[in-house]
């Protein structure tokens, strides 16, 4: 596939999050087709109870096998680069802001329940606090961008 | 099993088409702040719409949709939200993933929340939204992508992002194993 627009993903990955949950069992929670921060910890919880023995606290929808949706992003998206020649080793943030910005997120994500995309997703299956944290979210986004911004004029 | 490999099936294909796109539910707004430049902003729109119209269509064809849809709400959760505008204001912001759990609770505790000024309250779970939202948009935006794209930035040679994997799963550990029993803790 030479050219997917931002539409055309947006339309394919909210037909597929909500075919997740309404006809393949991705579900309870409700509007859980997909959330890479949920799904996330599904996987590295249950891993880490799995090789350590610790309690394993995930979604239902995890209980019997974790969702392998971050794993799936992940190769797909190894894959798309490869396929395209886009594959370059870089560095680019620095390493201290990646990793404790990549921990605040996992973490506020969490206590929310949802990254910014199953706070859409939740928004549109009609749960106010997703959509009350989508819009926090875009003004967090906002904000973060001025301050980014006046800084570097 | 088969919601696993449903997932990791949906997954590539999500990877797949947001390598190719660029597409980041933060750098839409970002974007459009910095250079005026609407296309990920669209795809944002889209996703977002998309759903909103397919989640009644799966319903109308006997998909599951339990929990707190918006187009039949009234009928579905009537009882359960009465029950908790008895204990919380702003009591549509406690009917979150685990309704049941929510009722749950609302029937056995107290309201919890934050009293301001003129009697009004504002429950923790919507106190969480707008301390978190704010939180997740901020970091994202100076990481530089939302974690979907930070997977696809990984998976494409960015060693940032794969550190930035790593805060991110070591994350899960810390709060499910020490921020998680710390709150349950609290909250008792």
């Amino acid at each position: 596939m030479e050219r997917v627009t931002p539409v055309m993903m947006g339309v394919v990955a909210a037909a597929l999050a909500v075919m997740a949950q309404a006809f393949l069992w991705v579900v309870p929670p409700p509007a859980y087709g997909l959330c890479i921060v949920c799904h996330g910890r599904d996987l590295i919880v249950w891993l880490a109870g799995t090789l350590t023995g610790l309690p394993v606290q995930v979604a239902e929808a995890s209980s019997a096998w974790p969702l392998l949706t971050v794993l799936g992003v992940f190769l797909g998206a190894r894959y798309a680069a490869a396929e395209h020649g886009e594959y370059r080793d870089q560095w680019v943030e620095p390493r201290f802001t990646a990793f404790f910005c990549g921990m605040g997120v996992m973490i506020l994500g969490l206590l929310i329940m949802g990254c910014p995309t199953r706070l859409l997703l939740r928004a549109a299956y009609g749960d106010p606090i997703g959509a009350a944290g989508a819009v926090f979210v875009l003004l967090g986004v906002a904000a973060a961008t001025i301050v980014m911004r006046r800084r570097a004029g | 099993m088969l919601p696993a490999f449903i997932s990791l099936i949906f997954g590539f294909i999500i990877g797949y088409m947001a390598q190719r796109s660029r597409m980041c539910f933060i750098g839409g707004l970002r974007d459009y702040i910095l250079v005026r430049d609407t296309a990920l902003l669209k795809g944002l729109v889209a996703f977002f719409a998309t759903a909103a119209v397919l989640f009644p269509l799966a319903q109308a064809m006997g998909g599951e949709t339990t929990g707190y849809p918006w187009y039949e709400r009234a009928s579905r959760t009537a009882a359960a939200v009465d029950a908790a505008r008895e204990f919380y204001i702003f009591a549509a912001c406690v009917i979150p993933d685990e309704v049941l759990l929510a009722i749950k609770r609302a029937t056995e505790v107290p309201f919890r929340g934050v009293s301001l000024p003129g009697g009004l309250m504002v429950s923790y779970a919507a106190l969480m939204a707008i301390v978190c939202g704010l939180g997740i948009g901020y970091l994202s935006t100076v990481a530089n992508g939302c974690p979907v794209r930070q997977h696809v930035m990984a998976a494409s040679g960015n060693r940032s992002a794969g550190v930035y994997l790593l805060g991110f799963y070591a994350g899960a550990l810390v709060y499910n194993y020490l921020i998680f029993p710390l709150i349950n803790k609290l909250l008792q």
